[in-house]
This record gives structure tokens, C-alpha cells and sequence, in this order.
């Protein structure tokens, strides 16, 4: 597992941007020593598109045949409170009290916070539950005693581990391939 | 086979800022479980959740600014791992050196895919014996050079089930323009598997190229064939969507127009450009005076050298004009006494 750790460090470190090296201006300085001579004009359009004919080319995919990856949008709940939102892993919201089910939306309206952020500043909207992965991933039930107890402190609640947002199995898959995670 | 993902670390680079997330997806017992991590500084390192699993899928997303006080969330990176998974890289090659790879819309482009640790063990599930690439599009916009939001995938698809290096050095953007030579978008291979036996399909490896237009000059204030009594003093010239690594000027010399003269460089219009985006300009075509030598026909061209034609000026817009400052009178003088 080390080498995998090693591909997605060095893969998410090329997302480094090159800053423009220095070099631009004006001035007779900027031009080669040795200026060759002009090549001509580059390919026109009609050229261009007549090339573009010549090779095999199957067009543009419609629209819901491309490949399905893990979108976020459909894979996320979002907590919205005084015009400020936040976004969690679907399948992470609990509990929603009713006085707070216009707050819990699907699509991303307003100034977006992070969870940690967003759960530390509307502590009377929402709350952290911890989970154990057993129980996000459906293989242990939370205990229903643990979870009455906090519905009672009347907020949205929220299954994090280490205070982070995880999305909660509801049904063991053993009993139930289906995912609530939609894809 | 179980496998214990233990701090992964993430590398952080510049890029990312406060509103930033890494989403983990793993399968655990065959149930999806999806956790976020913020990403509260610029550099350093994220500990990822230790979970058991085969594989994971990590996906790191920052904010975008828009209007009325709003935020887009938009994917930096995705990259899948996981014991079976294989080891695939994608690089896109171009004639212009410069990273992140660019070229220009009529210069071919090529794509390196790299597939190892593809295993054809029969404990493997079909599943991760093969991999599939796809390529797909941006638009952007042909005035700010930004992107557009227009966004869509081609049809063809491809599928790899064996390991080895896979090159392509002949690709010629498709981008959906009016114009071919103006297309301005990017381009981008993705390498994709099925992690697991569900149908939704997880990242490996991603490159992208970007499109720049071929760039467009034009000569104004001096007239193709007309005859002046003296230099020009009105010229100017118009350039549009300069490559953004080139140095573009204007030569003169005597005689009509001879493809491949070199010629003098005209010093007011040497303008070097090393950026990240093409550029435009308008320059004055100043003190032809000193350039010009006998009477005759001159010719002005305005060339521009990228990173492509190994060095050699293509056209942008040339001009000829006749030059004829001697002025001949026939007259007489006579006296009468």
C-alpha cells in the first residue's frame, strides 16, 4: 500500500502550477540572434477542418453516456442556515428535526463553509455524531438508545468520525446490497 | 485481501485555500462510505481516516468565488488506489515545452499512457482487468480566455487490458468551434476503472492539454501598391491571440513579396510574450524612414515565432508599397528681352 500512497502524493503534487518564467518585453533585444528564415502562414481553417476530416473521429458522447464517476452533487447533502451552507457526504444527516427540514437541501444555494466551520458557528442547528466505521459502513447498527439521546438536543444531527463528516449505511449489506450512497 | 490504509498523505500544494475539502470513497464490505476531510492550510499534509479496505478513491475540491456572495465547488484531482488497482500515468506531449502542457489549435498534440501492476490473476475480478480511457472537453471563452463552463466528453472510448506504454504523437483537437484555427478549450485523456463491482467508475490518471488559437495580425494606415513620396508615417499593426510564448515583429525590405526573405527587423514592433495565456496587441509602425533605402518597392511582414516550426517566423499579414521620393519636373525658363 506504500506505492499507492507514494502515486497519489506524487499525483496531487503535479497539480503545481508553473508560474510564467520571466522573459516578455519590447525591444529589438528580444529577437533571436540568428533569425531563420519565415516558414509561411499557418494552416487555414478550411485546412485545418479538411485534416480534421481525414482522421477517424467518433463524434461527441450524448449527453448520460459518459463514463459516471463520483459526482459530487449527487453524493452530498447540504445544511443550509442564514445564508450560509454546508456540505456533507449523503447518507451522513441522522436526524433532521422538523423545525430545521427546510434546511437540509440538495443542491448548493449560498456562501459555502466547511462542516468543521459551519457545525462550530450554528451549534443549536447542528451537531457531530461520532460513528465507527463498523456503523458507516452497515456492518454494526447504532445503538438506538445512543442515537434517541441525541435527537434530543433538537439538532440536525450529522455522523462524523475524527469530526468529520461520513456517510452512514442505514441497513446492513448483508441484508441489502443497495447502498444508500446514490452513484 | 484486506489492506490497511494508514495515514495516506496527501501532499498540498499552493493551490489549494481555506474552503478546501478531500473526499475519501471506499468500499468497505461491499457498502460505500464516503468521508470528508477539510484541507485548513497551504501546505503540509492531511491524515486520511485509517479504514480497511481494497481500494479508495480520493477526490480533492476547492471553492470558486461567484456572483451574489455564492460558491461553486470545483474537483482539483481525483486519483483511485488500492491493492489490485494498476499503476496507469497519462502524459500529454506537446511541441511546447512549457507545464501545464499547451499547444496550439492546428499543432498536433500526443498522449502517453503508462499501465502497470494490471493483474490477469484469476482471484483478480474481471472488474480491475481492464481499464478505460476517455477524452473529453472545456471550452473557453475567445476574449478573456477563461473557461467557459461548456463542458462535454467525445464518443470514443477506449479500452486497455494489458499493461504497457501507449503513445500517440498525431492528436488534433476537436474542440466544437466555428472557426478550427480559433478553437480554445482544453483537452483532456482519463483513465478510468471500476474499483469495485458497482457501475460507478473511479479516476486512475488524468492529463489535460490546452488549445490556444492560431494567432492573427493585420497592417493598417499603409496602403498594398500605393505609391508614397515619402516613408509612411500612419502604419500600424493589429495582433490578435499572440501565442503566449512567442516573439512577434515586423521586417522590411526592397522588392515585392518573396516567401522566406529575411529581412530588418522593424525595433518599434518586437514584442516578446512568455505567459500563460495568448495575447493582442497594437503596435505603431515608427520610423520606416531610417530602414528605407533607394527609391522602389518595399514589402513590410509581420511574423511571429512560438515553440512550433523549430524555430522559423510564420506570417501574419504582409504589405507592399512603392517608394518614390525623387521628384521629376519638366519645365523651361525663358527670358525676353
Amino acid at each position: 500500500m506504500k506505492s499507492s500512497a507514494v502515486i497519489l502524493l506524487s499525483a496531487l503534487s503535479s497539480l503545481a502550477l508553473a508560474e510564467p518564467p520571466p522573459g516578455g518585453g519590447m525591444g529589438i533585444e528580444h529577437l533571436p540572434e540568428n533569425l531563420k528564415p519565415p516558414v509561411g502562414k499557418a494552416v487555414s481553417d478550411k485546412d485545418l477542418k479538411a485534416r480534421q476530416n481525414g482522421e477517424k473521429f467518433g463524434g461527441f458522447a450524448e449527453a448520460g453516456k459518459e463514463p459516471k464517476g463520483w459526482e459530487l452533487e449527487k453524493n452530498s447533502e447540504f445544511i443550509t442556515f442564514d445564508g450560509v451552507v454546508t456540505l456533507v457526504p449523503k447518507g451522513a444527516i441522522l436526524h433532521v428535526p422538523d423545525r430545521y427540514s427546510a434546511n437540509v437541501i440538495a443542491t448548493m444555494t449560498g456562501k459555502f463553509v466547511l462542516w468543521n466551520e459551519f457545525s462550530a458557528r450554528y451549534r443549536s442547528v447542528v451537531g457531530g455524531f461520532e460513528v465507527a466505521i463498523a456503523e458507516a459502513s452497515g456492518q454494526a447498527e447504532i445503538k438506538p438508545e445512543r442515537l434517541e439521546a441525541a435527537r434530543k438536543t433538537g439538532t440536525i444531527l450529522v455522523a462524523t468520525m475524527n469530526q468529520n463528516p461520513v456517510s452512514v449505511q442505514k441497513k446492513s449489506p448483508a441484508t441489502s446490497a443497495a447502498t444508500t450512497a446514490a452513484r | 485481501m484486506k489492506t490497511f490504509f494508514s495515514l495516506a498523505l496527501l501532499s498540498l500544494t499552493s493551490m489549494v485555500q481555506g474552503q478546501d475539502f478531500i473526499r475519501q470513497i471506499q468500499t468497505v464490505n461491499n457498502a460505500s462510505v464516503i468521508y470528508d476531510m477539510p484541507v485548513t492550510s497551504n501546505e503540509g499534509s492531511i491524515t486520511s481516516k485509517p479504514l480497511t479496505a481494497d481500494s479508495a478513491i480520493f477526490q480533492l475540491y476547492t471553492t470558486v468565488a461567484g456572483t451574489n456572495n455564492t460558491t461553486t465547488l470545483k474537483k482539483l484531482d481525483e486519483k483511485a488506489v488500492g491493492t489490485f488497482l494498476p499503476q496507469v500515468t497519462v502524459t500529454a506531449l506537446s511541441e511546447d515545452p512549457y507545464f501545464p502542457p499547451r499547444t496550439r489549435a492546428d499543432k498536433p498534440y500526443g498522449m502517453r499512457i503508462t499501465i502497470a501492476g494490471m493483474s490477469n490473476a484469476a482471484t483478480v475480478p474481471d472488474y480491475l482487468k481492464k481499464v478505460q480511457v476517455a477524452r473529453s472537453y472545456k471550452l473557453f471563452d475567445p476574449a478573456t480566455y477563461a473557461a467557459t463552463g461548456t463542458a462535454g466528453t467525445y464518443a470514443d472510448s477506449f479500452m486497455f487490458r494489458e499493461n504497457g506504454t501507449f503513445t500517440d504523437n498525431a492528436i488534433l483537437q476537436r474542440l466544437p468551434a466555428t472557426r478550427p484555427t480559433k478553437a480554445v478549450g482544453q483537452e483532456s485523456f482519463t483513465v478510468y476503472i471500476h474499483p469495485d463491482a458497482g457501475a460507478t467508475q473511479a479516476e486512475l490518471a488524468k492529463a489535460t492539454v490546452t488549445i490556444w488559437p492560431v494567432a492573427e495580425g493585420g497592417i493598417q494606415g499603409i496602403d498594398q501598391n500605393r505609391t508614397y513620396n515619402d516613408a509612411p508615417q500612419t502604419g500600424s499593426i493589429t495582433l490578435r491571440d499572440l501565442y503566449p510564448k512567442s516573439v512577434t515583429y515586423a521586417q522590411i525590405y526592397k522588392g515585392a513579396q518573396a516567401i522566406g526573405t529575411v529581412g530588418i527587423p522593424i525595433p518599434s514592433t518586437v514584442l516578446s510574450y512568455d505567459t500563460h495565456a495568448p495575447q493582442n496587441a497594437q503596435l505603431a509602425l515608427s520610423n520606416l524612414g531610417s530602414l528605407l533605402g533607394e527609391d522602389g518597392i518595399y514589402t513590410i511582414e509581420v511574423l511571429t515565432i512560438t515553440p512550433f516550426n523549430g524555430g522559423a517566423p510564420e506570417y501574419l499579414a504582409h504589405v507592399s508599397f512603392n517608394l518614390k521620393r525623387t521628384i521629376r519636373t519638366n519645365a523651361s525658363i525663358t527670358t525676353m528681352d
